[in-house]
């Protein structure tokens, strides 16, 4: 049984406009956002996965602008909300971001002020949202840091960001993005610059948390191995489309889109045999600027059917949980 | 025979203080670390950060001076040098046996030079003649795989993957006797990734290359290395040969590192249990064994007496006190 969908994203456009052209950044994405559910987002540099990220959240900077679709938050409610038709600066964005939905960062300084301790930047994010008093709100960012796993809450309340390790400083900014108490939270690449051994803490620590608090996850990531751990459902995106989305056992059983299976064949692996060579795709990712024509991985793919793929965009994935490939093969999109 | 040979080395940076910057503490970033190269043998040293495997590859460049310890290193047939003394009038002449392969292909060349010249300027500097230099930058780009017309053209024209290449090229122009490739493939992206690997995997059997990779991705260590060094907190932790060492891990830290791997298969989810804690800050680091805290096997000995690196099977050396006890679990 499919849970709800919590955000439901509907042919959304971005376009990046500069003295050379435009930029299709994002061309017609859709898919939603089950209640409960981690949905993980993968694709390599330029697929559009942070952007799409950054849309929902409304952060796009000019010269970037949402050409087209909708954002739905509450989709099925009686009061759903069209994100794309709120001004980005308006109160009631602003208690979206960072109240409905949380964001977790690559880098937590990113969310971090250099300036101010932990415990001021926490509290006042709990403040921002929740109708508290200075000293419950404190309570709070106390209880907020030790579930999230700080050791020593209580003193590390009044540390600086710089004087924590990088493990240390992405649990602050998973308790940042906590503090409105969200009901779905986007976390782009947030384990990408930390090692190994603390990525697998911090991957826990997230599953954990999204069990307990029954987030819906947007999990945003370059990396097949972290998808296999942490998602339910993975869309893949290439040149700003989703090119397949699927149930995370039959993406890794049995992929339907070309990319998705020359992707996860050039993943190196430490269950690799001896001087073991990689399936390769070749060339590289297109600028997103010279989009090809037709399906847009069809200079690279090698499964390519003749003039159709070079001519026709193929449909966009089918919504609903089974999925489905953007792709004219036979059996690709159901 | 072996390219490279490196015993007990040790690079301790100082931490001074106060208004006479007298040296309070040292950061003791690499702490008695030995290992060697055979020749056509690619090692890999991995760790994650903070663990000093950056700096041992800077000391053997020279781009850092040494503390102690020697790094003997054959330039050619039966001549040795030891690099942690050497002077450094003496060093030049042997840089062009000792090359590099960066992490980053955009801020490694310049991109005010032709490719063709980038690739050509070691021949230059070491007196190549100008007409043999153009046979070479040919010879280059096709060992790398790029065509002929790269030549005349700039770096910013190119990918990621090709800029890879082409710092690829210029570091094999001279027949180096060692590589040193740090991080090689962890700015790109997975499918040029892939590229490159196989590029590497070619290059080591068609020229024999000697190889020292610096890397902190197991995935791909695994497919390149005949040989892993694991190094945690400016020591040695375990050497062995590549699939024994993923195979049947003798160090508890390799067993963490190993276990903590996101594998890209949805059925082994949940499986792994991480390893608790942080990695320890060098400049303090714990009594005794430097992974004790966080080791799941640790007994009373580990928090007093720190274990040195020892041979426990042929070609394998660890530096646990309980490594000839534990039966530790590694990947198939």
């Amino acid at each position: 049984m499919a849970e709800p969908s919590a955000l439901s994203i509907r042919d959304l456009a971005v376009q990046f406009r500069n003295e050379q052209g435009v930029i299709r950044a994002l061309d017609g994405v859709s898919f939603d956002l089950r209640a409960g559910q981690t949905l993980g987002i993968v694709g390599e540099s330029g697929c559009g996965k942070s952007v799409t990220a950054r849309s929902i959240l409304r952060l796009i900077d000019r010269p970037g602008r949402i050409t087209g679709g909708q954002i739905l938050l509450d989709p099925a409610g009686p009061q759903a909300i069209d994100l794309t038709a709120l001004d980005p600066d308006s109160r009631q964005m602003q208690q979206v971001r960072g109240g409905r939905i949380g964001l977790i960062f690559q880098e937590p300084m990113t969310a971090l002020s250099v300036h101010y301790t932990v415990g001021n930047q926490i509290i006042e994010a709990i403040r921002q949202h929740r109708d508290l008093s200075k000293a419950d709100a404190k309570a709070q960012a106390i209880a907020l840091l030790g579930e999230v796993g700080i050791p020593h809450p209580q003193r590390r309340i009044d540390a600086y960001p710089f004087e924590l390790s990088g493990g240390l400083r992405q649990r602050v900014g998973i308790a940042m993005a906590l503090a409105g108490n969200p009901d779905i939270v986007i976390a782009d690449e947030p384990t990408t610059a930390l090692d190994v051994t603390t990525q697998a803490q911090i991957l826990g620590l997230l599953q954990r948390l999204q069990r307990e608090k029954g987030i819906a996850l947007m999990l945003i990531t370059h990396d097949m191995g972290v998808i296999a751990e942490m998602a339910d459902e993975v869309a893949v995106m290439y040149l700003g489309r989703i090119v397949e989305t699927a149930p995370v056992e039959r993406l890794f059983a049995a992929p339907r889109h070309p990319y998705t299976r020359a992707l996860l064949r050039a993943v190196p692996s430490i269950l690799a045999t001896p001087r073991q060579r990689l399936s390769t795709i070749g060339g590289a990712v297109p600028h997103p600027g010279l989009r090809p024509t037709g399906c847009s991985f069809h200079p690279r793919c090698t499964e390519m059917l003749g003039e159709r793929c070079r001519r026709e965009i193929p449909a966009s994935v089918p919504l609903g949980v089974s999925g489905g490939a953007s792709c004219f093969l036979p059996g690709a999109s159901e | 025979m072996n390219v490279l040979e490196v015993s007990d080395l040790k690079k301790h940076f100082p931490i001074r203080a106060g208004l006479l910057q007298r040296e309070v503490g040292r950061v003791r970033a690499v702490d008695g670390v030995s290992f060697h190269i055979a020749e056509g043998e690619t090692l890999a040293l991995v760790g994650e950060s903070g663990c000093g495997k950056t700096t041992v590859s800077r000391c053997i460049l020279r781009a850092q001076s040494v503390t102690s310890g020697a790094i003997r290193f054959r330039p050619e047939d039966g001549r040795e040098v030891d690099l942690a003394t050497l002077p450094k009038r003496e060093l030049r002449p042997l840089r062009r046996h000792l090359q590099m392969i960066f992490q980053d292909p955009y801020a490694s060349l310049n991109p005010r030079m032709m490719v063709g010249d980038i690739i050509a300027e070691p021949l230059k500097v070491n007196g190549v003649p100008a007409a043999e230099r153009q046979a070479r930058v040919l010879e280059l780009l096709e060992l790398v795989q790029l065509p002929a017309s790269a030549r005349t053209r700039f770096p910013h024209a190119f990918s990621g993957g090709q800029r890879q290449r082409i710092g690829i090229a210029r570091a094999l122009a001279l027949h180096p006797r060692l590589v040193v490739a740090d991080e090689p493939v962890s700015a790109l992206d997975v499918s040029v990734q892939a590229q490159i690997i196989n590029l590497l995997l070619d290059l080591q059997d068609r020229l024999s290359l000697s190889m020292l990779f610096v890397a902190h991705d197991l995935g791909v260590v695994r497919h390149i290395s005949d040989r892993v060094a694991v190094m945690y907190v400016g020591r040695m932790v375990e050497v062995a040969p590549t699939d024994a060492l993923y195979r049947s891990p003798r160090h508890p830290y390799t067993e963490a590192l190993l276990a903590a791997v996101p594998a890209p298969d949805p059925a082994r989810r949940g499986r792994r249990i991480p390893v608790t804690g942080e990695v320890a800050d060098p400049a303090r680091p714990p009594p005794g064994c430097a992974f004790h805290p966080r080791c799941p096997y640790a007994v009373e000995r580990c928090r007093t007496e720190q274990p040195n690196l020892g041979e426990v099977e042929p070609g394998r050396w660890v530096s646990c006190h309980r490594a000839k006890e534990l039966s530790l679990a590694g990947v198939a």
